[in-house]
């Protein structure tokens, strides 16, 4: 039986306990090993006193011990919560308390950021690390307990027993950008994961001989096709290190190097790749199926790869965190023909999913070409945002659908229309301040409310530029207190210690006065055509 | 100011918001973060309005780009063309 995380696991050790369950730069784990190291994890954090339903923190780089994590954490019964490795302390000290993550799992190379966690306030009391330390231990705050790496490999090696562990506890909870200032946490059951698992596993007809790239972050969903379709099937992982995503030529020789099948990439990557990694210098022929999501792919690059690649399959998939992907659609060879410039179709629901869309006036959609917000209900809608009701209810509603009993259907704020096929749904746009770049969601909203925490600005507004490499770009304008002598520079540097590298806006613009509308409120459209308009275009904002 | 300097200035002022003064030449850009994709990109458009060439499919690797003392000799080599 299969209803939990970990029994992937469990049943492909038994299946093929030889096999290579997970490998990066030429280190490898067998299925046996990976069960049996996550099994002796596993204890160690039921000695730390983590039980079920408790949440545990992740804070290391892709590497094999992130993948020993997620899996770990689902056999001791606790819910994982991925903290992005190069997000400032102040935001992940904040992610702690706020879903109180008392045990966190890094490595030693982490200890120094850890010292900031404790400055900021966390909830973090024990740390577990997952490699040994080299040479002489690391300084770690004083409250915090430390289990070094050894004393893990000292753990029995059954995995423990955790007799009331259900499918409808959570698996993990992902923070996404909160418009209001805050991330929000998304929380995702095993069965939430597994309508996505069962799903993927089966349409992309994944077998043991696959060997499957994991290029995504733990604190991006994309990274749960990867860990969890593979492992289900048996298959082979191969972990892509975060700084190959800037280098596409070593990323093409990675895919070639390793003999790579399946693959699962945000547009902006697979664009970078075909534009500078020098794809017909490799071979790639065993790659069969990309799959891509997170932002809209440029044809006209999508068109390269399909000639550079033409014997894959190629998938686009559509979903937000909250119901992860609920709608998917097969590129066919029309889509890429010379001269065809329109955007793909974000397709059709999923196994055990339905999407409609509703207009204006709340009425279903039925007819090709009428706008309306996408709507999904199914087994694969998360199960709200961790403590917080008032955002939950807003999002997560009743399905006008289901009058005999209570079901709760997720609006996603994405704007989309029917094809004329009456089939497959067109992503048009959003009616909020919510975008992508490089596939990350940001709330500009967000951006906003870290600059007004300096005690300098006055206004901020934060703008997105469209970007065909990128999805966005984000610039940023800001009015400043009378006779402040702040600079840009400064404020770059002030926000990027409050947000995450890809929330941080390019370039910040100091204003005399904010742009305003007849209504007294800012002039989004006339900030965003100062840095579109050719005159305003400054040296780094082209691309090709 | 040199190639190599000129370079370092970008990362340091644009992509690093002067969080830090300087760059070692030696020192790896995308291992240690400093260079993500974005940052790439912004890089590979200050490259090619600031020294007039142009980057072209399979220039962008760890061999051109790994370290600055790399990207200042890769720069070198194609302006003398």
């Amino acid at each position: 039986m299969e209803y939990l995380l970990h029994h992937l696991l469990a049943n492909s050790a038994h299946r093929d306990p030889t096999r290579e369950a997970v490998r990066m730069d030429g280190k490898a784990l067998t299925y046996a090993e990976l069960d049996r190291v996550t099994n002796q994890l596993a204890q160690t954090l039921r000695s730390a006193g983590v039980r079920r339903g408790d949440r545990v923190g992740i804070y290391v780089h892709k590497s094999l011990p992130s993948v020993i994590a997620v899996f770990a954490i689902s056999k001791a019964g606790a819910a994982y919560v991925p903290l992005d490795p190069n997000a400032p302390a102040k935001r992940l000290a904040y992610i702690t308390r706020d879903c109180s993550v008392n045990v966190l799992l890094t490595s030693p190379a982490k200890a120094a950021s850890l010292a900031e966690f404790v400055a900021e306030g966390t909830a973090i009391q024990k740390v577990i690390f997952m490699e040994e330390s080299p040479g002489t231990a690391p300084a770690i705050p004083d409250a915090l307990a430390v289990t070094p790496w050894e004393t893990v490999l000292q753990a029995p090696a059954t995995a423990p027993e955790v007799p009331e562990h259900i499918e409808t506890d959570l698996a993990y909870i992902l923070y996404t950008s909160g418009s209001t200032g805050s991330p929000k946490g998304v929380m995702i059951s095993h069965r939430t994961v597994f309508t996505f698992i069962d799903w993927a596993c089966e349409t992309f007809r994944v077998s043991p001989e696959d060997r499957v790239t994991s290029q995504a972050p733990l604190h991006f969903d994309l990274s749960t096709f990867d860990l969890y379709v593979t492992i289900k099937a048996g298959a082979t992982l191969i972990l892509v290190g975060e700084r190959l995503a800037a280098l596409p030529v070593q990323l093409a020789a990675l895919l070639q190097n390793e003999r790579v099948t399946i693959t699962y990439l945000v547009p902006s990557i697979l664009s970078f790749m075909v534009n500078y990694g020098k794809l017909d210098a490799h071979d790639l022929t065993k790659l069969r199926v990309i799959l891509f999501a997170g932002e809209v792919f440029p044809i006209k690059y999508l068109r390269k790869l399909v000639a550079a690649i033409p014997h894959a399959e190629y998938y686009n998939l559509y979903g937000p965190t909250e119901t992860n992907v609920c709608t998917y659609y097969k590129v066919r060879a029309e889509d890429v023909a010379p001269e065809q410039d329109k955007p793909l179709p974000i397709g059709k629901a999923c196994e055990n999913i339905e999407v409609f869309a509703v207009d204006d006036q709340g009425a279903i959609i039925r007819e090709p070409g009428i706008e309306g917000e996408l709507w999904a209900r199914g087994s694969c809608v998360a199960q709200g945002y961790w403590g917080d009701p008032a955002k939950t209810a807003k999002a997560f509603v009743p399905n006008p659908h289901q009058t005999g009993f209570a079901e709760t259907a997720y609006r996603t704020g994405d704007i989309v229309s029917l094809a004329k096929d009456r089939t497959n749904w067109i992503y048009i746009g959003r009616r909020d301040h919510m975008i992508k770049s490089r596939g990350y969601r940001i709330e500009l909203g967000e951006i906003e409310s870290a600059l007004y925490r300096h005690d300098q600005i006055k206004e901020a507004v934060a703008i997105a530029v469209p970007d065909e490499l990128l999805g966005n770009r984000i610039r940023a304008f800001a009015v400043l207190a009378e006779g402040s002598t702040t600079t840009s520079k400064e404020l770059e540097a002030f926000c990027s210690r409050h947000v995450p590298k890809y929330m941080v806006p390019e370039n910040i613009e100091i204003l005399q006065s904010m742009p305003k509308t007849s209504t007294g409120k800012t002039d989004r459209t006339a900030l965003t055509q100062r840095l579109t308009a050719p005159a305003a275009t400054s040296s780094s904002a082209n691309s090709r | 100011m040199n190639t190599q300097s000129a370079i370092e200035r970008f990362i340091v002022d644009d992509l690093l918001s002067g969080s830090r003064p300087n760059l070692g030449p030696e020192e790896p850009l995308f291992s240690s973060g400093t260079l993500d994709s974005l940052g790439t990109l912004r890089l590979i458009s200050f490259l090619e309005e600031q020294f007039g060439m142009t980057i072209s499919d399979g220039d962008v690797g760890e061999d051109n780009f790994g370290t600055l003392a790399k990207l200042a000799a890769f720069v070198d080599s194609r302006r003398k063309r």
